[in-house]
């Protein structure tokens, strides 16, 4: 029996949430559809790391240009903003493909509002209800679908810390919006003795935008691709991430991946995180700075404490996160259905 | 923390005369340190700038000198202190307020309701605005009788008092150089408690009368000066005092 036709548009690289999910994606439906990824530039042909991960899973990959046509398949497009800038949207239609759109963000891209209008997205995929509550009126009457987000729990192996010195930090896109203000005087009034505080991705604008502090020899800011994520994670004890004031968390991927490793997430409330974790089991969800200073203080003085958390949050992301066959049968609903 | 600082202030014509006094008295205690005023009248014993405009009683001017002005100067950080401000003596680790933070403005507490210089209403608008700005920590009201920036933040402290200044507009509430000065700060110290006015009585306290300081026993029988943070008595031995301002 052949399995459904699944062309996926976007790019199954190490970088980014978007990028990420399409590169956990692939293995998990690989055996329920028969996926062609497909590249909107040329230029990925050119990366051997992405094109040898497409090759690993014995998938092929093809330009936009080279979708045949057909009809009734199914085209997914993740979190790719030039398919509505650049008119591709209108051509998978043309192609008489279903399209099904997930953007992965908490604002939408310039003309996805006027495509959802002139009916050009078939389905659309939320990673969260706060997602979903964010866009529903944008694709009030479109089909829509919560996929969440599947992290392959294999990438991201639990991990015993023996780190001398307790270590906090955080991993996620370089992007200012992305830290609170006090960034650092965040990190230093939690009050830690001694502590070390790593940092992923960290660039120019970032260095700039706190060029006010000193940092001192306990930061370690890494540039991105520095370290593989989960590398990066394992050296973690806490994965503590404050938010700016500004953003909203769609999901909240590296968490999840942090929790994997068992680098136990401290994070804020008012995003979606509640759905992750159990607060005080598998993690801590904090309102005040205090709720925060506290939080880390109990992982710092008491070890066992930390141990065993530890272990419960890295399970509880394990089986009820990123459990494949639960995952797999989402993703199944929302395409087919 | 071994970096330069200068002290500033906006002299009306009615605190000329005070601040005279607070520079007096800054020098009679040992601190040579670079005094910035904005006045209309020549002061002694400081370096003084034409205001170009009559002072405002929400006070916003304020920023537009340090940042056109003050902040060319060659120190790292400004010093703000009110005319109604006195020195007992020389302040040994003034920056030593800021913690890590580049901004401190002293904190305080909501005052009791109704008192005369905030109204419920307005306690209202301001938390509200707070909170719409990005404050997720309980809401301090402020005594910028004395606070200090590092001039290498004054850019995000422009970025913050701007969009503050949106969020209140948009409330309809009328803005002050308190209500910004006060937002800058918890946005931009973790944690607000480390702020607090007394939380270093040995250099700084607000007080009923900075010329006339009452003294009483502390909680271990010493005699102190008797602070004041709007609402609890806090005592010390502050280097320095300042007549209790409006809160924010």
């Amino acid at each position: 029996m052949s399995l459904p036709k699944l062309f996926l548009i976007g790019t199954p690289s190490k970088v980014g949430g978007a990028a990420t999910k399409i590169r956990h994606l692939l293995p998990l439906l690989q055996h329920s559809f028969e996926i062609t990824v497909v590249f909107l530039e040329r230029a990925w042909f050119k990366e051997g790391e992405v094109m040898g991960y497409i090759k690993s899973l014995g998938l092929k990959a093809i330009a936009f240009e080279d979708i045949p046509r057909s009809p009734g398949s199914q085209a997914l497009v993740v979190c790719e903003p030039k398919i509505f800038t650049s008119g591709a949207v209108k051509k998978l239609k043309t192609k008489g493909l279903r399209v099904v759109f997930s953007n992965e963000m908490m604002f939408p891209f310039e003309g996805e509002a006027e495509a959802v209008q002139e009916g050009l997205i078939d389905k659309v995929l939320f990673v969260s209800d706060f997602q979903q509550r964010v866009f529903s009126q944008m694709y009030q009457g479109v089909s829509q679908a919560l996929t969440g987000n599947f992290v392959d729990p294999d990438e991201f192996p639990f991990k015993s810390r023996r780190n001398l010195v307790f270590t906090l930090g955080r991993l996620s896109r370089a992007d200012v919006e992305k830290f609170p203000l006090d960034f650092p005087v965040f990190y230093e009034e939690l009050g830690l003795k001694p502590v070390r505080y790593r940092v992923m991705a960290w660039n120019d604008s970032l260095s700039q935008a706190f060029s006010w502090h000193k940092f001192g020899p306990e930061w370690d800011l890494i540039p991105a691709r520095r370290e593989t994520a989960v590398a990066f994670l394992h050296s973690l004890n806490a994965f503590v991430y404050p938010l700016g004031h500004r953003v909203h968390e769609s999901w909240g991927r590296s968490t999840v991946e942090a929790m994997l490793t068992g680098a136990i997430p401290v994070v804020p409330t008012g995003h979606q995180f509640h759905n992750l974790m159990t607060h005080r089991e598998s993690g801590y969800i904090c309102e005040t700075f205090e709720d925060f200073r506290n939080a880390v203080a109990e992982l710092h003085d008491d070890h066992s404490h930390y141990t065993r958390m530890a272990h419960a949050t890295a399970e509880h992301a394990r089986e009820e996160l990123c459990n494949p066959r639960t995952h797999r049968e989402l993703w199944e609903t929302a395409l087919l259905a | 923390m071994n970096a330069s600082y200068f002290y500033w202030s906006i002299a009306r014509p009615d605190q000329t005369e005070s601040m005279e006094k607070c520079v007096r008295s800054a020098r009679e205690v040992g601190v040579f340190t670079d005094f910035h005023i904005v006045t209309s009248t020549p002061l002694t014993d400081c370096h003084c700038y034409q205001s170009q405009a009559t002072p405002t009683s929400a006070g916003l001017e304020a920023l537009v000198y340090l940042k056109g002005g003050f902040s060319k100067l060659s120190q790292s950080y400004a010093v703000w202190v009110s005319p109604e401000t006195r020195f007992r003596r020389a302040p040994r680790d003034l920056l030593s307020l800021l913690r890590s933070s580049p901004i401190h403005v002293p904190l305080r507490r909501r005052q009791d309701h109704n008192t005369p210089n905030r109204t419920e209403a307005s306690w209202v608008i301001f938390e509200t605005a707070m909170r719409k700005g990005g404050v997720y920590n309980a809401v301090y009201q402020c005594d910028p009788s004395l606070w200090i920036v590092k001039l290498s933040a004054l850019n995000t402290l422009f970025k913050l008092a701007t969009e503050f200044s949106s969020i209140a507009r948009g409330s309809g509430s009328e803005l002050s150089l308190p209500w910004v000065l006060s937002y800058a700060m918890q946005m931009l110290c973790a944690n607000p408690r480390q702020h607090c006015i007394g939380t270093h009585p040995e250099v700084w306290l607000p007080v009923q009368d900075a010329w006339n300081l009452i003294r009483t026993p502390d909680a271990d029988g010493q005699i102190a000066i008797q602070g004041h943070d709007g609402r609890s008595v806090i005592h010390g031995d502050p280097a320095l005092v300042s007549t209790l301002s409006r809160a924010a």
